[in-house]
């Protein structure tokens, strides 16, 4: 065969090779160009799963700084300020134990407004608590102390636990109240968005599919448990389907376990 | 005759101690860069460039930033141990023969009527040693960057006059806060830094009758506040039967600001 027909055929071949090897290439970078590379947003996941946020975020910066706080000690004046009620102070004074001598009836639907009087007048610093929950097992109905009216969430050291006998009457109670709480830091800093407490939730599985969340806010959990004192860090609580508490510490952002086994009075 | 000093800075950021007698004047380690160095000294009204030497404790970039700009600006003399010579060559640039001393641990150098001892301490460093200054029967101790405070260093620093004592992190801050595992678990090691709370118990086993003056230091900026550590520390201490305001004083310290030069 002739070597210059062999060598036309051989360029011609490859000629065409590298023509479509050429269109091949355009063809997939084009198709690249245009592909844009999308990551799937929070609210899309949370949509995704059927989780629910009914309830309005704070969208402005919140500024906000640790507390430290002491358990506060009762005396036996204060003791003596509580008329109708057998009062015992525990060893270290931190806790008061009172039998009402005259039972406080409650309605069937309990309502925390029906006990306000009873907190404003015959309790000790009683303005100084809100309504926690009712527990229809226990039967008992609690209150945790506030700070600048943001609850101290599950704070042994300040809390009314409320005991009911088989009538719905309230016939003791026990107190903790904690005292001299002060601003712990000089400079004050931003809080993680209540967005960013959810997405930790949600990234954690804490935050169950289809669920509501259905109340957001803002308050304080004991960050560190000092040999007399307390320090307090700035928490989210998240409700979800009106009955679980989620908490999220609003600095750093971590999920915060609250230990099952705290007694009321423990130091 | 005394012995005067100041803290000149002391954090994660930094760390500097400036100390002097009549006669000489001493710089333990130089955690910044040559100009934060020379307005810290300005700050106290004092003249580097009549230091008697720079002492590097170890050869972290906290401790060492300012030591090659200083030793070579002002031709300082500069001590550390061999080890610590070898790991901080390459990051404090050449500094002349002649102005490099050894200063081994566990020994002692003596500047006109000052000892100066070196000490051993716990951390992920060469071979990491702090320092007592001895003067006229007083005694100032520097003991920072230790995972743990052994029974040997409590020896060696025991009823010092005054503390420079770590008190890095509070363990629930930082378990809480938002460091990698990995640095968490290095801080919290032996090789780590001293918390709030064993400073204070290590703290509840050296101070003595001559002990007037404790400051915390070394405090992390993410991981502990002036107030905590002074708190934790103050009722850790309460608890052993010793009482803050009676025959001691506690004193936190700042990663920028000087502490006034005080009398040992």
């Amino acid at each position: 065969m002739d070597w210059s027909k062999i060598k036309t055929i051989f360029i011609i071949t490859f000629l065409i090779l590298d023509v479509y090897l050429l269109f091949q290439f355009m063809k997939i970078r084009d198709a690249n160009k245009y592909e844009v590379i999308t990551e799937t947003s929070l609210e899309d996941k949370l949509k995704a799963d059927e989780i629910k946020i009914d309830v309005e975020l704070p969208k402005a910066a919140i500024k906000n700084q640790y507390l430290s706080a002491q358990p506060g000690k009762f005396s036996k004046s204060d003791a003596a300020k509580l008329k109708g009620q057998k009062v015992v102070i525990n060893e270290s004074g931190t806790t008061i134990t009172a039998d009402l001598e005259n039972p406080i009836q409650l309605s069937s639907k309990f309502e925390p407004a029906s006990l306000a009087d009873f907190l404003k007048e015959k309790i000790l610093y009683g303005e100084d608590y809100q309504f926690w929950e009712k527990d229809d097992e226990k039967k008992t109905i609690t209150y945790f102390q506030q700070y600048d009216n943001f609850p101290l969430y599950q704070n042994m050291n300040g809390m009314i636990i409320f005991t009911l006998n088989e009538d719905n009457q309230i016939m003791k109670y026990q107190q903790t109240h904690i005292e001299g709480i002060e601003k712990l830091t000089a400079k004050e800093d931003v809080l993680l968005q209540p967005m960013k407490a959810i997405e930790t939730l949600y990234q954690k599985g804490v935050l169950k599919p289809k669920s509501k969340i259905t109340k957001v806010e803002l308050g304080y959990s004991t960050l560190i448990q000092l040999a007399a004192s307390q320090v307090l860090a700035p928490t989210w609580r998240l409700v979800v389907d009106d009955k679980e508490n989620l908490y999220v510490n609003a600095f750093e952002g971590q999920i915060i376990e609250f230990g099952s086994n705290e007694n009321l009075g423990a130091e | 005759m005394s012995l005067r000093y100041s803290i000149l800075a002391s954090g994660s950021t930094g760390n500097a101690l400036y100390v002097e007698s009549d006669e000489h004047s001493f710089l333990v380690d130089a955690g910044f860069s040559g100009k934060q160095m020379e307005s810290l000294f300005g700050q106290i009204d004092r003249d580097i460039s009549k230091l008697s030497g720079i002492f590097v404790t170890h050869e972290h970039s906290d401790h060492i930033k300012g030591i090659g700009v200083l030793a070579r600006k002002y031709k300082l003399p500069v001590y550390a141990n061999e080890k610590t010579w070898q790991a901080m060559e390459s990051n404090v640039g050449v500094i002349p023969t002649e102005q490099k001393f050894v200063f081994n641990m566990e020994t002692v150098k003596s500047f006109g009527s000052v000892d100066i001892e070196s000490f051993g301490v716990s951390h992920d460093a060469a071979e990491p040693m702090f320092y007592v200054f001895h003067h006229s029967g007083k005694k100032l101790v520097l003991i920072t960057d230790t995972g743990y405070v052994s029974d040997r260093m409590k020896g060696t620093i025991s009823n010092a006059d005054v503390f420079i004592f770590e008190s890095n992190h509070d363990v629930q801050m930082l378990r809480m806060g938002r460091y990698p595992w990995n640095i968490k678990r290095r801080i919290l090691s032996d090789l780590g830094h001293v918390s709030n709370e064993d400073a204070a118990l290590a703290i509840g086993d050296v101070v003595g009758d001559q002990t007037k003056r404790i400051y915390l230091a070394h405090l992390s900026l993410d991981n502990n506040m002036k107030d905590l550590a002074k708190m934790s520390v103050a009722q850790t201490l309460e608890s052993c039967g010793l009482i803050v305001g009676e025959q001691f004083e506690l004193y936190d310290t700042d990663p920028k600001i000087p502490t006034i030069l005080t009398a040992v």
